[in-house]
């Protein structure tokens, strides 16, 4: 797709340049920006849903799409902060550490044909959701925890769009989601010589494309009159199982130490492990007002079942290591998103403000190394370009993470061995671009 | 200095730190003056001995650093390599790691002048009534109390604002050193020690002391009583050797043992030399001396005590209005579970390997210390609302702080089981006043540094304590 890189690539850091503004991710570690329009509104699309990316953010949009268009484009992430500040008892008050900084491209791609006046088919491949934290290897304290983890998970999404009147439309598609995830810590061992614990190994867990999780979606989106919309979106839980591969690499320490863990674990060889993520669930009701003929404001609250992420098994079957499992127990959260679309309808140009605030679905004592999350302030800014048969849309969001502290476990348990205590800041800029033809 | 003099000089010194730290943050609770009542748990003895590095990690001399109360704080401080010295790894006879002292030239005390009882009056091997009766006895005891009277006594001359009392350790832990569960020698009768117990307790608030304390843990959990299994085990493979599918029992003094029994640590070395093993296995057939070997009945009795003994300490707790660290719950939980610390790290109560036991089985390294001190803070925080930070664990997980200052040794671990040495065993017991059976007197008993006390007679302060009740 060497088109892609050459239009988009170069048009986005222009951009980027001239409007100075960032981006980041969808709480937890879901990824809202499916599409650069929407993204440009700050994800308040559900009651207008009028390009492809309709795929992702209201099925019932594309029951409305006259002509067959085929969209592609990426979401650039990239974090600007990612601090950590230490408490006692571990890692310590005055530690302090970064996050490596995260550089992300999760793409979408959507494809959307009339069938007849009545029916529409439209075929969407998206990244809803992604994730990767990592720190340094060998100096980060929190390394035992988490030093990498990496979630990638893209859905292929056939749908049918129905307009049942000239202002009524029905969608329903079927999800299939196939999904990689990476995880890299180090492992700790007694030193009796020495009775400190010597950092003895490094795990690396990677899995991914193995099973495929199923799920459906559906929306209903009401053009009440000209000036008034509004919308509802569904996409259903869907699990998925990975079977992976672990392997153990050997950290030396020069000591005769390192013989009696050299024997200790099965260095060097592969062996399997098994984990699974519940994806949540996701609804959307967005209401649309145009407030004159070139302005429109879009509210829409979304709310996520985070609830299904319970817990994170980590299983070794055949035993080589123990198995874990690091307790999650989300919540369900809500989210509010507003934007505002400068421009007409069908005019060959048009800006878009949006600002976003997204609940964390992570309570206290799950906050740690592996993600670090927290309620976040999006603001959008985007830019659409409509030619005779391509069009062209950016956006960039500026996101900011409140500032988020651990220091109590579950249950307030003294015994949780992913005792991290500390706060984390963090900051975020993404950059959209889409191409139409 | 006398008493006026002392009183002047300490109210001096927080008016000081009042004036010169106004940004610093308060703790509610009042630590101007900290008194720790205790035994070898509270003097930070550890892998045997006592000793400088691990003195100055007790969980008392970290809680105090926590509250603030700094230089403050008086210890018995002994040089290294400590009092007994303390013991090592050495020598890997058979494959198995040896266990001895790491000198046979014991440390010496480095703060006997001090003109005034120190803040930690913990004592190794002090029962209950220890703290309120006994004023000498081994080198370890003078060298904390100084011949100036009982620890209460001194504590409560201190006119301390706060104390941690741990105590109770020694009226159960005898029994199961010594392989002996004896009502009345090795274990306290209750009512001796709910007299003593509340003795202490209301001796220290009726001079305004708050106070913190602490249960007793399971000492029949401790790695001296669990880590030597009550079967013949292959030196070769660790596992034990099966006949017919059935472990073969050790020979215990009453016949073979039973699953139930427990056999002490310094077993290791008799049954290196066969002792308790079948003579169809290759062991000379004796048994085990029944210092060595701990039974089920014994175990039972042990535990009933513990239990009595920790019901008395609640109530007291209550009564006195104390803030209660359940060490006992606590240690119970880290048996079954490990010790989860930050960064998932998980230490156990396995011997050398576990991390919260150190060389001599029974006492915790600095690590262990310091998690007692960060739940001791946790429980005053609790009860009297104050904001002691917790001790930051680390420079124990990872060193310097947790290797207790010893010569860092490496050396191939070997496959065979550590060999706890009989000089280990020796001074370990001498260390904690455990009675031994017949003729068992330690061989090698550390040089008494008693000798290199001062005449108790010029002991500044004395006459002031003589003067209290």
């Amino acid at each position: 797709m060497r088109w892609k890189t050459k239009i988009l690539a170069p048009a986005a850091a222009a951009f980027a340049v001239a409007v100075l503004a960032s981006p980041a991710f969808g709480a937890g570690f879901a990824i809202f920006e499916q599409g650069t329009k929407a993204m440009g509104m700050a994800g308040a699309f559900t009651a207008q849903a009028d390009d492809p990316s309709a795929l992702f953010h209201n099925a019932a949009g594309i029951a409305f799409q006259e002509e067959g268009e085929l969209a592609i484009g990426f979401t650039y992430i990239r974090s600007l902060e990612g601090e950590f500040e230490g408490a006692d008892p571990f890692p310590g008050e005055g530690y302090t550490a970064e996050q490596e900084t995260l550089s992300e491209f999760p793409p979408h791609a959507y494809w959307v044909r009339p069938i007849n006046e009545t029916f529409t088919f439209g075929l969407g491949v998206m990244t809803p959701f992604g994730l990767t934290t990592e720190w340094d290897p060998t100096e980060f304290r929190g390394r035992f925890i988490s030093s990498l983890a990496s979630l990638t998970a893209i859905d292929v999404n056939p749908t049918l769009g129905w307009q049942l009147t000239p202002t009524f439309g029905l969608g329903v598609g079927a999800v299939a989601r196939v999904s990689t995830v990476e995880l890299r810590r180090n492992i700790p061992r007694l030193n009796p010589f020495t009775q400190t614990q010597a950092d003895i190994a490094t795990l690396e867990l990677e899995g991914g494309f193995d099973n495929i999780g199923y799920g459906w979606n559906a929306g209903i989106l009401h053009k009440v009159n000209p000036s008034f919309s509004w919308g509802l979106s569904y996409r259903s839980k869907i699990d998925v199982e990975y079977e992976g591969d672990a392997h153990l690499t050997q950290n030396l320490t020069g000591t005769p130490f390192d013989d009696l863990v050299g024997g200790a674990l099965p260095f060097g060889t592969d062996f399997p492990v098994e984990t699974a993520i519940d994806f949540p669930d996701l609804a959307s009701f967005g209401v649309a007002f145009a407030l004159s003929r070139n302005s429109l404001l879009e509210a829409d609250v979304n709310w996520t079942g985070w609830s299904s992420f319970e817990e994170l098994q980590i299983v070794f079957p055949e035993g080589q290591l123990p198995s874990s499992t690091i307790p999650e127990r989300y919540e369900d959260v809500y989210n509010y998103r507003l934007g505002l679309r400068l421009g007409a309808n069908d005019a060959p140009s048009q800006w878009r403000f949006g600002v976003v605030y997204d609940e964390t679905p992570q309570p206290e004592g799950a906050v740690s190394p592996l993600l670090p999350d927290a309620d976040r302030l999006g603001f959008t800014l985007g830019y659409g370009w409509q030619g005779a048969s391509t069009s062209l849309d950016l956006a960039v969001m500026y996101l900011t993470f409140d500032e988020r502290t651990r220091d109590e476990n579950f249950d307030d348990d003294p015994n949780d061995p992913s005792t991290f205590f500390g706060t984390y800041n963090n900051e975020a800029v993404l950059i959209g671009a889409t191409l139409g033809f | 200095m006398t008493r006026f003099q002392l009183r002047h000089a300490l109210a001096a010194a927080v008016v000081l730190a009042v004036v010169a730290a106004p940004a610093a943050p308060v703790a509610a609770q009042d630590f101007t003056r900290y008194v720790a009542l205790g035994d070898s748990l509270g003097a930070g003895f550890l892998n045997g001995g006592l000793a400088i590095h691990p003195q100055e990690r007790s969980y008392p001399a970290l809680i105090a650093r926590q509250a603030g109360v700094g230089a403050g704080f008086e210890q018995p401080l002994i040089s290294e390599p400590g009092i007994p010295p303390l013991l090592t790894i050495t020598g890997f006879a058979g494959g198995s790691p040896v266990i001895v002292p790491r000198s046979n030239q014991p440390g010496a005390p480095l703060n006997l002048n001090l003109p005034r009882p120190y803040n930690n009056l913990s004592v190794p091997g002090f029962d209950t009534h220890d703290v309120v009766a006994t004023v000498t006895g081994n080198a370890l005891i003078d060298i904390v109390l100084r011949g100036q009277g009982t620890a209460l006594q001194q504590a409560a001359f201190l006119q301390p604002t706060f104390a941690t009392v741990w105590i109770g350790n020694n009226d159960v832990l005898g029994a199961a050193l010594s392989g002996r569960a004896i009502e009345g020698v090795t274990l306290t009768p209750v009512a001796d020690f709910e007299r003593d117990y509340r003795t202490i307790l209301q001796t220290l608030t009726a001079v305004g002391a708050d106070l913190a304390v602490a249960t007793v843990p399971n000492v029949t959990a401790l790695p001296y009583v669990t880590t030597v299994p009550p079967v013949v085990v292959n030196p070769a493979t660790r596992q034990p050797v099966l006949i017919n599918g059935q472990p073969v029992p050790l020979i215990g003094p009453d016949g073979p043992l039973s699953l139930a029994d427990r056999v002490l640590l310094p077993a290791a070395s008799a049954l290196g030399q066969g002792i308790g093993i079948p003579a169809q296995l290759g062991g000379t057939g004796q048994p085990l001396p029944d210092e060595l070997v701990l039974s089920a009945g014994e175990l039972q009795a042990i535990l009933n005590r513990t239990n009595a003994i920790n019901g008395v300490i609640r109530q007291a707790a209550s009564d006195f209005d104390a803030a209660l660290w359940d060490a006992n719950v606590f240690f119970d939980r880290v048996v079954r579970e490990g010790l989860g610390v930050g960064g998932n790290i998980v230490y156990t109560t396995d011997f050398l390997t576990g991390g919260i036991f150190s060389y001599d089985g029974v006492h915790p390294t600095p690590f262990g210390y310091a998690v007692a001190a960060n739940e001791l803070i946790r429980a005053i925080n609790d009860h009297f609302g104050s904001d002691i930070p917790r001790v930051n664990l680390v420079p124990f997980v990872f060193g310097p702080d947790g290797s207790a200052g010893m010569a860092i040794e490496t050396g191939p671990l070997g496959d065979g089981a550590p060999v706890f040495s009989q000089s280990a065993a020796d001074q370990l017991l001498w260390s904690l006043r455990v009675e031994r059976g017949k003729g068992s007197a330690p061989e090698v008993r550390p040089a008494d540094p008693a000798k290199k006390r001062p005449a108790q007679g010029k002991r500044p302060g004395r006459r002031g304590l003589r003067g209290r009740p």
